[in-house]
């Protein structure tokens, strides 16, 4: 027969074990808001010039190279910025896209006017890429405020250590996916690959590859989307990369300013 | 001279009796033929993937439903390829293949064969009722645009429309490409129309109508992307489980399909679910037929090589064919049906059954060449072999047996015919090898050779097992490290092996049914193998809002339902008062109603307006690759790919008219112009859109005929969703994402492709537990054989070793497990041990020290035995079947490995663990007996 002193000892250690659990649990979540906080520095860069080349290969069929200048800064309030020139193909050289904040115009080279695009186009597909508006434009947003982070243990990725995070759309957060499985290298916590999942499965994976010493921040020259609901794969190669770059002016992040453009 | 045993048993007494009655066994054995001709009569070759589907899964009924109750479902896909032609050219040649082949196959000729031809649209069924088939939106844009269908103001809508809020999806623009290059192709055809007029030309009303058609119903044949393919539908009057009719009546369509399009000088080729089958039936029974005869041919020739006796494919040949024979009869008794798996099995089992003849003749031609007579001679050898014959052959099939505990049908069909088949090829030696052997001895005393010495000619060579033998029994501790270094360095690889996740890429190489899957995908963006979902009629309310969920997923091409033709109750509510708003703005005015004069500048405005969003259209093609969509739109604003102009295009016709007005007169004669064209285009339009405005509820009777027949079952009650891929669903990968998505909406999903995934994963966990009830089942009957524990499971060893370091061999060089090698793998586990077997017996019977002997006494026979099973396996590799070849490839490997595993690593371990260790290895009671007798 059990005595009240066994009973309250196996609430002590039911107690104990529950304190330990949390505190593990407690502990697992920071790791994994710090390892993300330290791979979300590649978003610290600001006052970005980028000159970069998009290639899009669909059904084994290589496009044309779509060649582009992007300007990325942030507003006095925060606010994500960034306008995309594309320079080649000739046929849309000229042709450009402003994102601000969930605001998104797109100028038409070939005809000189601009159009607002739908709240909804951020998630679509950009130029027939497997990059959205939001993957290409939103480069100086970093996923530590839009999602939240749960360590899911380490494997092996592309011949690389690497730590695994969930993540899961932070509350409030809108346009946001489904959920992100991020792998961060442990050697030197850079974001290494994203999958991204909607609907019930994993719809693109990126890898980063080619990290290079800018502004004292590692950045990825040569990022990969590749599809994994089409047989397609979209490759961003960064030619040049200039942060704090003057060649990045205030003005660029207006209207006004895409009419200008040549 | 030695005298017969006299400890020989039934079964040697038996030899002698009927090498001594031979006609009385060969009229036995013909009994037994014409009984098991019965069964055989029975059978049926199932040679379809969809034949070893779990028929009791829910997919698999789902699918025989879907088959009885929608066969439009699993209709012939014609595929009418014109792409060597030039594209204009192309589209006419197609599309007159099409309409000939609609008429050819609706010939009484093709009555039996063919229950209905879909080579068009019916675009009267759209021309009357299309409006009540838009959502509310759209409806909403339509009454906008429609609102005023005179010139002008029906262009400005027209660009009100295209400059609504722009979504910029690079996607969606993509999935309605064909459509848009319609449309674009329309409003081209229009606009060259208004400048033939404003030119000086008058209207023809004629072209407007086609032009109008192009616009508002798009192009009425299943075009491809470039328009150089084209797709039609031919609904068969047999289903995929009707086998004779699968393959006579699909290749009679496909020479009619053939012939058509070879006349137009284009290529042609069927393809579906069906034609698909009816491939793996062809392509499975003939690689059936091309094994037995490779694998028949070269075991006799073996065995003349090794025994020479010139009868000795008569001897084995007979009963060998007729152990298969029984087999098969005994089968269609017991399951009435072959399929690609056991039909294999039985090709495989000439390598196995003629192993009893090997023992049996082998024993009969040392005895007489031992210069016993033929009665001594079958006595001894039956006395000497038949037993351990007897054992290993029972051994094998209760190892095959074991597999009946599997879950999965097509392993315990497997499991019976292989352990029947084993049993059979067992009776079959046993009857007729001494009957045979009695009628040559007979025919031979009859030439006055009545002390023939077969055995000068048939000496098997054992002088490469003596010398392995002796080289092992020297150094067995080297052999022994160096096979187990080797074997798990390959071994390391192992679990790097792959399941091929793709059944297409199991079907013969360069098959046009496959090929054309790829193609549709490739050139149409459709898939033929899609989900479905049946859905009974009193769920169809909630079907819409599931078919946009559906259609919002990344992986789903697009979805097609019953609702999307007839439109349920809710949506009619809906709909019918913004159709009804349409119907009535484009009501015929009264006869008073003159229509305006459209005012030339303001029409310079509205084109100007609409080739800047042709042009921005265009843009976005060329940087989305929809060339075909680029090529329309750059037809229609005269650019490059570049953007550059290089062609006039009905927009600068127009331009050059209406730029160049510079007096109220010729202003008045371009209104008059456009005006004289605006009274063929604005009744025209207004006439469509009116008839397409139809408030009245669509029911069944007046859907298509194809329509009808591809979403409602035939007793009306339920109805079927088509839910088509982005890519081509066999792809495994993409398959995950493309059913995990599908299963968020619903969980009803099904469809070939996941009835094939069930039967991948049934057969991998099948095979686990059917592979883990063999080796019991062996273990047991080698415990019982043995009575020594350490023993028994260093027989596992080797088999053990050849497993890995074929999972090893099969990572390293890309050859994957699939559902028909995978299989096999627990029939391994019966062969494969045979040789360690043999191995023991006689290191037992040599005692230590004797493994020398042992290697040399064995080593032939079991290399031979080994060599005809390998040739039985072997046989599979040059069948077009890729599921075969790589079953005979994997089969042959294990063999081959089992063999080199159990000739010289085994040996080196039993002597290592005996000769060096001190392990006793003798049957446990003998142990005592001789501890006992030690004692004593």
């Amino acid at each position: 027969m059990r005595t009240n002193r066994d009973m309250s000892r196996g609430r002590h250690l039911i107690t104990a074990a529950a304190l330990l659990i949390l505190a593990a649990a407690t502990l697992a979540a920071q790791d994994a808001d710090a390892l993300l906080s330290e791979a979300d520095r590649i978003f610290e860069l600001d006052g970005v010039y980028t000159r970069s080349t998009l290639s899009i290969t669909r059904s084994g069929r290589e496009q044309a190279p779509q060649v582009m200048e992007g300007f990325e800064s942030e507003s006095a309030d925060g606010t994500a910025r960034s306008l995309s020139v594309f320079r080649e193909p000739a046929r849309v050289a000229g042709t450009a896209y402003l994102m601000i904040g969930d605001d998104l115009w797109v100028r038409f080279a070939s005809t000189g006017r601009i159009r607002k695009m739908s709240s909804s186009a951020k998630k679509n597909s950009a130029a027939g890429s497997d990059f959205s508006y939001a993957d290409m434009g939103e480069g100086s947003d970093s996923f530590t405020g839009q999602y939240d982070a749960v360590y899911d243990g380490r494997e092996r990725r592309d011949g690389r250590d690497c730590h695994r995070l969930v993540l899961s759309p932070a509350a409030g957060e809108r346009d946001t996916y489904e959920k992100l499985v991020v792998w961060i290298s442990v050697d030197d916590t850079r974001y290494r690959a994203i999958e991204y999942w909607d609907k019930g499965a994993a719809i693109k994976t990126m890898t980063l590859e080619d990290y290079r010493s800018v502004g004292g921040l590692e950045y990825p020259f040569h990022i990969i989307m590749r599809s994994l609901a089409k047989d397609s794969v979209s490759v961003i190669t960064t030619d040049l990369l200039e942060p704090d770059s003057p060649k990045v002016e205030e003005r660029f992040f207006s209207t006004a300013y895409l009419e200008s453009i040549r | 001279m030695r005298k017969p045993r006299k400890d020989g048993s039934a079964l040697s007494r038996w030899a002698v009796w009927a090498g001594n009655r031979p006609g009385r066994v060969v009229l036995m054995a013909l009994g037994i033929t014409a009984l098991l001709t019965i069964g055989a009569a029975l059978l049926e070759m199932e040679m379809t993937f969809f034949s070893i589907m779990p028929q009791d899964s829910s997919q698999v009924r789902d699918i025989e439903r879907i088959t009885e109750e929608f066969p439009f479902a699993s209709s012939i896909v014609v595929v009418v390829d014109g792409r060597k032609l030039p594209e204009k050219e192309a589209t006419d040649s197609v599309t007159a293949v099409i309409d000939e082949l609609t008429e050819v196959l609706q010939t009484p000729e093709f009555e039996s064969a063919v229950a209905g031809v879909y080579g068009r649209f019916d675009t009267d069924f759209f021309a009357g009722h299309g409006f009540m088939l838009a959502d509310p939106d759209v409806l909403e844009r339509m009454n906008l645009l429609y609102d005023d269908v005179d010139l002008v103001p029906f262009l400005s809508s027209l660009n009100d429309d295209l400059e609504r809020e722009y979504s910029g999806d690079g996607e969606a623009m993509e999935d309605d490409e064909t459509q848009l290059v319609s449309w674009v192709t329309g409003i081209d055809a229009l606009l060259s129309g208004l400048a033939g007029s404003l030119e000086g030309g008058a209207a023809v009303p004629s072209e407007t109508e086609a032009a109008l058609d192009a616009y508002l119903i798009g192009d009425p044949y299943y075009l491809s992307r470039n328009r150089d393919m084209g797709m039609m539908f031919v609904k068969p009057t047999y289903t995929v489980n009707d086998l004779g009719p699968l393959v006579t009546e699909t290749e009679r369509i496909d020479e009619a399909v053939k012939e058509v399009a070879a006349s137009h000088g284009l290529e042609a080729g069927l393809t579906g679910f069906i034609v698909v089958g009816k491939d793996e039936m062809v392509t499975s029974e003939q690689g059936f037929a091309v094994s037995m005869f490779i694998a028949l041919i070269l075991i006799l020739v073996l065995m003349i090589m090794v025994f020479r006796i010139p009868s000795t494919p008569l001897i084995i040949g007979i009963p060998l064919i007729l152990g298969i024979y029984w087999t098969a009869g005994m089968t269609g008794f017991l399951l009435q049906r072959l399929n690609i798996l056991t039909a294999m099995y039985l090709v495989a089992l000439v390598g196995l059954g003629v192993d009893y003849a090997i023992h049996l003749m082998t024993g009969y031609v040392q005895e007489r060449d031992a210069g016993r007579s033929f009665d001594e001679a079958l006595a001894d050898s039956f006395a000497r072999s038949a037993r351990g014959v007897v054992t290993g052959a029972l051994t094998t099939a209760a190892a095959f047996y074991a597999l009946l505990m599997a879950d999965s049908q097509v392993i315990r069909e497997l499991a019976v015919v292989a352990g029947t088949g084993i049993l059979c090829e067992l009776a079959a030696m046993f009857l007729l090898v001494p009957a045979l052997l009695g009628f040559r001895n007979r025919r031979q005393e009859k030439r006055g050779r009545r002390r023939s010495r077969p055995e000068r000619k048939v000496r098997i060579r054992s002088d490469f097992a003596g010398r392995l033998g002796s080289v092992i029994s020297r150094r067995p501790g080297t052999f022994a490290v160096i096979l187990l270094v080797v074997g798990a360095s390959v071994i390391a690889f192992a679990p790097g092996v792959e399941l091929e996740d793709n059944l297409m890429n199991m079907e013969a190489k360069g098959l046009e049914s496959v090929e054309l899957q790829d193609t549709l995908v490739e050139e149409f963006g459709a898939a033929p193998d899609v989900l479905y979902l049946i859905v009974d009629n009193e769920d169809l309310p909630g079907l819409p809002v599931k078919v946009d969920a559906l259609d919002d997923l990344d992986s789903v091409k697009y979805v097609d339902a019953l609702t999307n033709w007839m439109p349920t109750a809710g949506q009619l509510r809906e709909r019918r008062p913004l159709v009804r708003e349409l119907r009535e703005a484009t009501a015929p005015p009264e006869a008073s109603f003159e229509s305006r004069t459209p005012d030339p500048r303001l029409l310079l405005d509205e084109l100007y307006r609409l080739e800047a969003n042709l042009v921005e259209m265009g843009d976005l093609a060329v940087l989305g690759g929809m060339d075909r969509a680029a090529h329309a739109l750059n037809r229609a604003t005269g650019l490059d790919m570049d953007g550059t102009k290089v062609t006039e295009s009905s927009f600068d016709r127009l331009f050059t008219v209406l730029e160049d007005i510079d007096d109220p007169e010729a202003e008045l004669q371009a209104a008059g112009a456009a005006a004289e064209w605006q009274d063929v285009f604005t009744p025209m339009l207004r006439s469509r859109v009116h008839a397409m405005a139809s408030t009245e509820e669509i029911t069944p009777e007046m859907l298509p005929p194809s329509t009808r027949d591809t979403f409602l079952s035939e007793d009306g009650l339920s109805s079927l969703v088509t839910i088509s891929p982005r890519q081509n669903p066999w792809e495994g990968r993409y398959r995950n994402v493309f059913t995990a998505q599908v299963e968020t909406v619903t969980d009803r999903g099904t469809g070939m492709i996941l009835a094939a995934d069930q039967l991948i994963a049934i057969a991998t966990t099948d095979t686990v537990s059917s592979l883990i009830a063999a080796l019991v089942a062996v273990f047991i009957i080698l415990l019982a054989d043995f009575r020594n524990l350490r023993l028994v499971l260093l027989t596992f060893l080797p088999l053990a070793m050849a497993f890995g370091t074929l999972f090893g061999i099969m990572a390293l060089t890309g050859i994957k497990f699939d559902f028909v090698n995978i299989i096999a793998i627990p029939l391994l586990v019966g062969i494969g041990i045979d040789n360690s077997v043999h191995i023991n017996h006689r290191y037992l019977a040599e005692g230590r020290g004797g493994m020398s002997r042992a290697i040399a006494r064995t080593g032939s026979a079991v290399a031979l035995t080994t060599i005809t099973t390998m040739i039985g396996f072997a046989s599979f590799i040059p069948s077009v079947m890729r599921a075969m070849r790589s079953t005979g490839i994997v089969l042959t490997l294990a063999m081959a490995l089992a063999f080199i595993y159990s000739v010289l690593l085994h040996p080196a371990v039993l002597m290592i663990v005996s000769e060096k260790f001190g392990w006793n290895l003798a049957p446990r009671i003998l142990s005592k007996e001789k501890k006992n007798h030690e004692n004593q």
